[in-house]
């Protein structure tokens, strides 16, 4: 496994009384695309802006390509950032633009990021304030990879967008996601995005995290299950049961595989999608993961 | 930086300095003038050999009087530095969402805000010195003009708009704005509040400066000894600040001129008046503050509005730069330690292969265990 | 060599490009020599995560299909010809014998189709995550 990009240790964040962020422990692998996903309110965004600096924890420790955030130069230098509004200076051109990337950030690639534009079609002229809402987004994804950045942080960047920005904001982002060098954590409640473009992903609810691993392993290690209601118990007792509904004689479950497999032909066993799964974990904030073993003995 | 300053702010900047430019149109053109009139009827050499200037002053008075009314409004221009320079400095930037466009470049947060608080300062304190400079070369005739009834730069809305205060001022109507909108995250309330505030603040320290100092006291006979007499008019010199000027009885109560009038009606000569009142013992008493203080009243004024603008400004610091939410009291360890210790422990170990997913522990979810089979699972521990 | 995906076909995504370049192989779309997309330009159309096209790219190589070459992309090293028609026999036997039993079994056809269809899908899936 590649270095870890961002770890945290039961990091947590507070507004007053209340958690936006809680006991929150991570080790996200370098070198992917890693999904944050989570109803809203989550504490997606805090998370985001606790690794980019733009917040200091309440409580517990975040470090961000081996180094803790501080907010100066140097750790801001390696990370990329575009936030949910995709704010650029409304009065401000395109070029304008590039030129507040070029000055403010000393590792920027200029040539790079005016040929993604013009690839795009983007007009240096233009406005910031009159580009259309997926146009505004490709520029703040331009502004945000001219750094060349190790990580690049995204909150909800399909948001605001038509199905065909949002296309094409995927393409851009994968499109540079792909060269190799550079680290994506993105967060987004639109499962069908994170299905498609991330390969680790990290459920938040209600402020805790629930669920992180490599997407692959999640799928891998749960399974629906479809079954006579009076058998459940029996399953119970060698996995764990993240969600259940019952009809009758007629149970569904969505269950975490224990350490054997399910034997029992009565019951109908078949992979479960990353939408089931989500859905499952999400509608039951109580079930999480069991902490992760690397970070348990560092403890 | 500098860059970025000066095109995120330039209609700001420019605004600023036509309205200067405007105001300053206005007071050289009307300046020139009365510099011109002076000399055209020999005032200004009348005043130069210290003769009699009186009537020619007086004609001076009621040609280029009336401009002195509208100086009062004057005192409004550094708020326009609050409302406009100050207010939406931080205040826009939230509410546009740009302040996290800003502050994740490889700038880092203070240094984006000192370089931004140290221009809006400077420009403050140019415009602030200009204006000052301007208006007291444009001021300058009615001062010589003080010591035959004009107006004198120790007089209210006329100190405040020359001399060290308005720089003062201005800092501080910026510093508020500032901190205004870095706490409210608005800019209308921002604007709202440095109104508000400037306004109080500088009518406060207005009435400070009449006590700032122990006014000085004199005390003239009414008449005087060619025995013409004066009633209700103060009788120390017109370039100082007049701050109370009453008639007083023998035993120090004041009296208007009326009671006066009304005590002396018998008498029907100006001689007899005059003797009337001595011998009643009336006098006038002027309170004022001399002259010569308005150096000193300038000092401690600039020195207080620019302490106001400092606080001011740290608080804006405070506002902006991220710190930890704060705990509850008792296990606050202070600013410098919850900020060194993020940065100062031991790396975390690098993560190993994750092994396969663990026999895990009970789920706390009961819930639809329930439903399926009728029982909390979790009695079945204690059954029998 | 054009890639899609189809997000409801139960396959994982790798899994389909590997099977849409090995389709591609059998019918003589691909050739040896020719070069595959590179995952930049696969990830530029499909919006599909690179690693995704890597995993599938190493699975063809592990199958022996294409190779890296290094600097210059990953180019097709040998064709796949067609199951032979002795081993095409011998599997129609076999699946005429099971439709047999499973008749007997009293299974019907929409039966039969879901139990086939359930068990190629568990083989896909055992097959991927391995």
């Amino acid at each position: 496994m590649s270095t870890a990009v961002v770890q945290t240790r039961r990091l947590g964040r507070r507004y007053g009384a209340r958690w936006a962020l809680r006991d929150c422990s991570l080790c996200l692998p370098a070198g992917g695309v890693i999904g944050l996903v989570g109803p809203n309110g989550a504490g997606k965004t805090t998370l985001l802006r606790l690794a980019v600096g733009a917040l200091r924890p309440s409580a517990g420790v975040i470090t961000v390509l081996g180094r803790a955030v501080t907010g100066r130069p140097a750790s801001l230098a390696a990370v990329g950032f575009v936030a949910q509004d995709k704010p650029l200076y409304p009065g401000f051109t395109v070029a304008e633009m590039l030129r507040f990337g070029a000055r403010l950030n000393p590792r920027w690639d200029d040539a790079l990021a005016r040929d993604r534009l013009a690839g795009l079609g983007i007009p240096l002229g233009q406005r910031a304030g009159r580009l259309s809402g997926g146009q505004r987004a490709q520029m703040a994804l331009a502004l945000a990879l001219g750094k060349r950045p190790q990580l690049l942080l995204l909150d909800e960047p399909a948001a605001s967008l038509d199905p065909l920005a949002r296309r094409q904001f995927f393409q851009t982002l994968m499109e540079a996601a792909a060269t190799g060098q550079m680290t994506v954590l993105l967060s987004s409640h639109l499962l069908d995005d994170l299905d498609r473009s991330c390969d680790y992903l990290v459920l938040l609810s209600a402020s805790r995290v629930q669920l992180a691993g490599p997407t692959e392993e999640l799928i891998a290690a749960h399974r629906a299950l479809a079954g006579p209601a009076d058998r459940v118990p029996a399953i119970e007792v060698q996995h764990t049961i993240v969600s259940a509904e019952a009809n009758g004689r007629l149970a569904r479950l969505l269950v975490r595989l224990g350490r054997r497999p399910i034997h029992d032909p009565a019951w109908t066993v078949r992979e479960v999608t990353l939408e089931e799964l989500v859905l499952a974990y999400m509608s039951h904030p109580g079930t999480s993961q069991p902490t992760q073993p690397n970070l348990e003995a560092v403890q | 930086m500098i860059w970025l300053t000066w095109r995120q702010h330039r209609t700001q900047a420019l605004t600023a300095a036509g309205v200067l430019a405007l105001l300053a149109l206005f007071l050289v053109l009307t300046g020139r003038q009365m510099t011109s009139y002076l000399h055209s009827t020999g005032l200004g050499a009348c005043l130069a050999r210290h003769g009699d200037c009186g009537s020619l002053s007086q004609l001076f008075e009621n040609r280029y009087g009336t401009l002195l009314n509208y100086i009062a409004y004057l005192n409004l221009l550094p708020l326009l530095a609050g409302m406009f320079w100050g207010a939406p400095l931080l205040a826009r930037e939230y509410e546009h969402g740009t302040d996290i466009l800003a502050w994740t470049q490889t700038v880092s947060r203070r240094r984006w805000l000192a370089v931004k608080l140290t221009a809006f300062c400077a420009a403050a304190i140019v415009a602030a010195t200009c204006f000052s400079l301007l208006f007291g070369w444009w001021f300058g005739p009615f001062g010589q003009l003080a010591i035959h009834g004009g107006q004198s730069r120790i007089q209210l809305n006329v100190f405040d708009a020359q001399g060290i205060v308005p720089i003062g001022y201005t800092l501080f109507a910026f510093a508020l704005g500032a901190a205004a909108g870095a706490l409210t995250r608005r800019t209308v309330p921002a604007m709202a509040i440095t109104a508000g505030g400037f306004l109080a603040a500088r009518l406060g320290v207005q009435m400070l400066r009449a006590h700032l100092f122990a006014p000085l006291r004199a005390v003239h006979a009414l008449v005087s000894p060619a025995g013409s007499i004066s009633l209700g008019t103060p009788l120390v010199g017109p370039q100082n600040w007049v701050l109370q000027s009453t008639i007083t009885s023998r035993s120090g109560h004041p009296v208007t001129d009326q009671a006066v009038l009304q005590t002396c009606r018998a008498v029907a000569s100006p001689r007899g008046l005059a003797r009337c009142i001595t011998a009643h013992g009336y006098h006038q008493l002027d309170i004022y503050q001399p002259l010569s203080r308005y150096w000193p009243l300038q000092a401690i004024e600039f020195a207080i509005f620019t302490t106001l603008a400092a606080v001011l400004l740290a608080a804006t610091v405070w506002a902006v730069i991220p710190h930890r939410a704060p705990r509850r009291l008792a296990t606050v360890r202070g600013f410098g330690f919850s900020r060194s210790r993020t940065e100062t422990l031991p790396a975390l170990p690098k993560p190993e292969e994750t092994p396969p997913p663990r026999p895990p522990g009970r789920a706390e979810s009961p819930a639809p265990i329930a439903a399926l089979t009728g029982r909390d699972p979790r009695r079945r521990a204690h059954h029998r | 060599m054009n890639f899609e995906v189809d997000p409801r076909s139960g396959l994982p995504t790798y899994l389909q490009l590997v099977q849409q370049v090995r389709h591609a192989l059998r019918l003589g779309l691909l050739q040896p020599g020719d070069q595959l997309p590179t995952a930049r330009e696969v990830v530029a159309k499909l919006a599909i995560n690179p690693n995704t096209v890597h995993k599938a790219y190493r699975e063809l190589e592990r199958d022996g299909l294409v190779g890296v070459r290094p600097g210059q992309g990953t180019f097709v090293e040998r064709s796949l010809t067609g199951p032979g028609y002795a081993s095409l026999g011998r599997l129609r036997q076999k699946l005429a014998a099971w439709l047999a039993e499973a008749k007997a079994a009293g299974l019907d056809e929409e039966d039969i189709e879901a139990l086939f269809r359930a068990a190629v899908r568990q083989a896909a899936g055992q097959e991927g995550v391995a």
